[in-house]
């Protein structure tokens, strides 16, 4: 929940021509806080932990849970993409469920109001029956919000997420609102029905840091599946990771240091996917438009992550080529070739980091 | 100097000390190989230094240029290139994950073995390359090849101890030597027309071993199982299982090609006028015992018989 509390105010107090920022709520700093040393020191046993208590509820998926820890690790946002009934939601759930954090959930619908999303000032007589406006917050204001089959809300409505998931604050009425820290977005949406559907713009869609492919699981993870889910068993998990913890490995991922080598890996691949450089046979064949450095920050951050969530203390190239379909499959435009030919996002992907 | 980079100074003087090694041996083997073509060409073997230093400085220049400690440290040592390059890179930084690195890195470059940078292949090449090209130097030095010509060759192999032992090698050494000298042998085997009568196919070899048939003395063709076939040696030919001499007179016919595949015979070029019994013609071996075999046969392979 945000920590601002807007309080009661009054109609012409809302209409103030500047916007009003109010003083940021930034939390302690989280090596005060908690011994950053012990959080680095239990990196790797800390992720063993997250596994196993996922594992209690969701089967299988270990590629995207650890894509969703590194996006809420880089403090960023993750689209989750996958066929219904594979777990998206329940992975997601079960995440917060571990982590001390609060939660709201989002179910997007063709009239979810932008509002609904980030809330309202609604009328309210105090005590000496003066009626004043009160700031009603939205689901937005949360740790983890998840946006559920997002690409069926109105485009209205997925704007209004715009500002939360980028600047972390939301302005209604002239006066912005904090979010509280840390917050991240995770969306979900499926490629079936896209009838009423609104596809994501593509300034929304950079603004997820990753975009997770949820696959079928194996015949043996879904024949546990269906063992765990038609008996009696309740899933329930323990919050292993709290607040503070969450913030420190955020500090932590920042902290990861790369090589120049490899940071130059990941700036070529990135650069690779740019049509605009006749020197990118690839990209010229089947992409219509590149990466942004967005992605090439994001490429090098979910690295950083996804080395800290193994316990390494140096980002290596594997990092890179392992983060790089989540970072840029959603970045990266197809042309008509590469749909004449059948190929997808992670197709011409995988053709990319074969040549660089 | 911090720890880390003292590290990998001790771990690049090793690396450059097997390097050096390296381009030592390079310059022997450059050196000799140098000195044994100036002994050959007559020129004083100490020039050969000149061309062999400025190998060895290209060798040096080239190694030096390719740095590759990393990449020999990367083969044995996993990812530690990166490790490495990274821990360098952030040293200065002041974060527990960097100083975590390096003492990480610092463990594990105690533990670098000097043999990752020792490629024996090449350097056991390199040595055994010295020891040829020396055995090849003194070699050409004791031979005097400056004197070697196709004369002092010959002289050479005249010399009976020589000989003798070359005789050994080569087997009895009845022809072989002689024949690769231009002895007399040689040509009483091959030019004698006495000699010749009497070898191949034609006589039947007396000498043994030269194209002789089976049946000794009674020529090359004689005794061969000719089948339904009646060519076989032109002399001789096995009809209905009896042996028939024969004579081929290719003024009557011209040639006679006759082959027998599958049982059926093909005639080409053969015209039954032209083939005269042995009352028509006096000179025909056929005798007239023989005439019916051979009329049963020609009606037998002729087409439409």
């Amino acid at each position: 929940m945000a920590t601002k509390k807007s309080g009661g105010m009054s109609l012409w107090e809302s209409v103030d021509n500047e916007p009003k920022a109010e003083a940021p709520r930034e939390p302690a700093d989280p090596e005060m806080a908690v011994d950053l040393k012990k959080v680095y020191s239990q990196m790797k046993s800390t992720y063993a932990d997250v596994k196993s208590e996922v594992s209690r509820v969701v089967v299988g998926q270990n590629d995207v849970l650890e894509q969703v820890l590194v996006a809420i690790f880089t403090d960023s946002h993750a689209l989750l993409e996958g066929f219904p009934g594979l777990g998206k939601t329940l992975l997601i759930r079960t995440v917060s469920s571990i982590m001390d954090l609060k939660f709201r959930r989002i179910q997007c619908t063709p009239d979810l109001m932008p509002s609904d999303v980030t809330g309202t000032y609604i009328v309210e007589e105090d005590s000496a029956g003066k009626k004043r406006f009160r700031f009603e917050e939205g689901p937005v204001f949360t740790n983890i919000l998840l946006a559920d089959e997002i690409n069926r809300s109105t485009p209205k409505s997925q704007s209004s997420l715009l500002e939360a998931m980028q600047e972390r604050q939301v302005t209604i009425g002239g006066t912005t609102h904090k979010l509280d820290r840390p917050f991240f977005v995770l969306a979900t949406q499926n490629p079936l029905e896209m009838e009423g559907t609104y596809p994501l713009p593509e300034a929304q869609v950079d603004r997820f840091l990753l975009k997770i492919m949820v696959g079928y699981p194996s015949p043996a993870e879904e024949n546990k599946i269906v063992e765990m889910y038609s008996s009696e068993f309740v899933p329930r998990v323990n919050k292993i990771l709290k607040r503070e913890h969450v913030l420190a490995i955020q500090d932590l991922t920042k902290k990861m240091p790369i090589a120049a080598d490899v940071r130059e890996y990941a700036l070529r691949i990135v650069e690779a996917t740019r049509p605009t450089n006749p020197k990118n046979a690839i990209a010229n064949k089947f992409l219509d438009y590149g990466a942004s450095p967005r992605a090439s920050i994001g490429l090098v951050l979910a690295s950083k992550a996804r080395a800290l969530i193994n316990g390494r203390n140096y980002v290596s190239s594997d990092d890179i080529k392992a983060m790089a379909h989540p970072v840029l499959r959603h970045r990266i435009i197809l042309n008509f070739e590469s749909e004449r030919k059948g190929m997808s996002a992670d197709d011409v992907i995988n053709q990319i980091l074969k040549a660089v | 100097m911090d720890t880390l980079e003292k590290k990998l100074t001790e771990v690049k003087a090793v690396f450059w000390s097997i390097k050096l090694y390296k381009v030592i041996l390079d310059l022997l083997v450059g050196f000799i190989a140098g000195a044994i073509v100036f002994q050959i060409l007559r020129f004083n073997i100490l020039f050969a230094i000149l061309p062999a230093a400025i190998f060895a400085m290209l060798e040096l220049l080239r190694e030096y240029l390719k740095r590759d400690m990393m990449g020999n440290l990367h083969g044995r040592y996993d990812n530690l290139e990166e490790r490495l390059k990274t821990a360098l890179e952030n040293k200065d930084r002041r974060n527990i994950i960097v100083s975590d690195l390096v003492g990480d890195v610092s463990q594990r470059m105690d533990g670098i073995e000097t043999s990752v940078f020792f490629r024996k292949r090449d350097i056991s090449i390199r040595v055994f390359a010295v020891l040829i090209s020396c055995f090849i130097l003194l070699t050409v030095t004791v031979l005097d090849l400056r004197n070697l010509t196709l004369d002092s060759l010959k002289r050479l192999l005249e010399d009976p101890s020589v000989r003798g032992t070359l005789d050994n090698l080569l087997g009895d050494g009845r022809g072989e030597l002689e024949m690769f000298m231009g002895g007399e042998h040689e040509k009483s085997n091959w030019t004698s027309s006495e000699e010749k009568k009497k070898l191949g196919s034609e006589a039947g070899g007396e000498t043994p071993g030269y194209n002789e048939g089976p049946i000794a003395g009674q020529g090359g063709g004689k005794g061969y199982e000719t089948g339904a076939d009646i060519f076989g040696d032109a002399q001789s030919a096995s009809l209905f299982g009896k042996d028939v001499d024969f004579n081929l007179h290719p003024e009557y016919g011209g040639d006679i090609e006759i082959r027998e595949t599958g049982g059926r015979a093909k005639v080409k070029r053969f015209d039954i006028d032209e083939v005269q019994s042995v009352e028509e013609c006096a000179e025909c071996v056929v005798g007239p015992e023989n005439e019916e075999v051979v009329r049963n046969y020609f009606e037998l392979i002729l087409p439409g018989s």
